[in-house]
């Protein structure tokens, strides 16, 4: 029957998509997981997998003193070549990981956002690239806490 | 009604700089009801989309920590007064919102 016919395609094709981004699917998950992670090592592992850290030539842009923690504007600029994606991390935040930013050749390698901040913490930048991982923190003090 | 997203794309020495604010409560599931003492349910903004005369140029990844009322704010390299530059987000519980907006000299 014709509608039978239809949906067989359709499931089939479909079967082929989730093959094909079975690895998306599996990256999506670990990085879901590390969203959902409340301890900043475990947030980091669960995101860097068996990749290392290296220093590297990222500028993080944030206040000295945050009077709001709800809401606290930050720029992070990598001058690392071929930057894929800039990470950010919270140290001391109930969920430490907060937001990666894929970097397509189209664009520079910089953003802005503003961020919850509980406490005083250390803000922690990751770039990815095809050379590795690199990383910088910047300490930010909050005097009002904007984080549950 | 308040617009769900406000966005600006303006153009300047070859660098088009992308500015949106979007509504969006931004609840961690961790707050609990003033008033009824009940935990608020996490809705918070999952993935960002950005894309420049239809052509994806920029996406992202959210979690909780983000603050409530999005702002975001990225640099697209070239693009030309005129072009088409639009934002789309979708939160944890399937809803998804869009703008666009022309480039504007500035």
């Amino acid at each position: 029957m014709e509608i039978t016919r239809r949906k067989a395609i359709k499931g089939a094709s479909l079967a082929a998509l989730a093959l094909s981004s079975s690895g998306l699917m599996k990256a999506a998950l670990a990085n879901a997981t590390a969203f959902d992670s409340t301890d900043y090592s475990e947030s980091l592992e669960l995101f860097l997998g068996d990749n290392e850290l290296s220093a590297g030539d990222i500028k993080i842009k944030a206040p000295e003193v945050a009077a709001n923690g709800a809401t606290v504007p930050i720029e992070i600029t990598s001058s690392i070549e071929d930057t894929q994606s800039i990470s950010i991390f919270v140290e001391n935040n109930p969920r430490p990981y907060i937001a990666t930013f894929h970097i397509n050749p189209r664009i520079e390698a910089t953003v802005s956002l503003r961020v919850k901040m509980r406490e005083t913490s250390n803000i922690v930048a990751i770039v990815k690239t095809d050379a590795g991982h690199f990383v910088a923190k910047q300490s930010v003090k909050v005097t009002a806490g904007g984080c549950v | 009604m308040a617009k769900k997203i406000k966005i600006r794309a303006s153009l300047k020495n070859d660098v088009t700089t992308v500015k949106a604010i979007m509504t969006h409560p931004m609840e961690t599931g961790s707050r609990k009801d003033k008033e009824s003492g009940e935990l608020i349910p996490a809705h918070y903004i999952q993935a960002v989309i950005v894309s420049l005369n239809g052509e994806q140029v920029f996406n992202a990844d959210w979690g909780t920590g983000v603050s409530k009322n999005p702002y975001l704010s990225i640099k697209i390299k070239g693009g030309a007064v005129g072009d088409n530059v639009a934002l789309t987000w979708k939160d944890n519980l399937g809803e998804s919102e869009a703008a666009e907006t022309k480039i504007k000299a500035k």
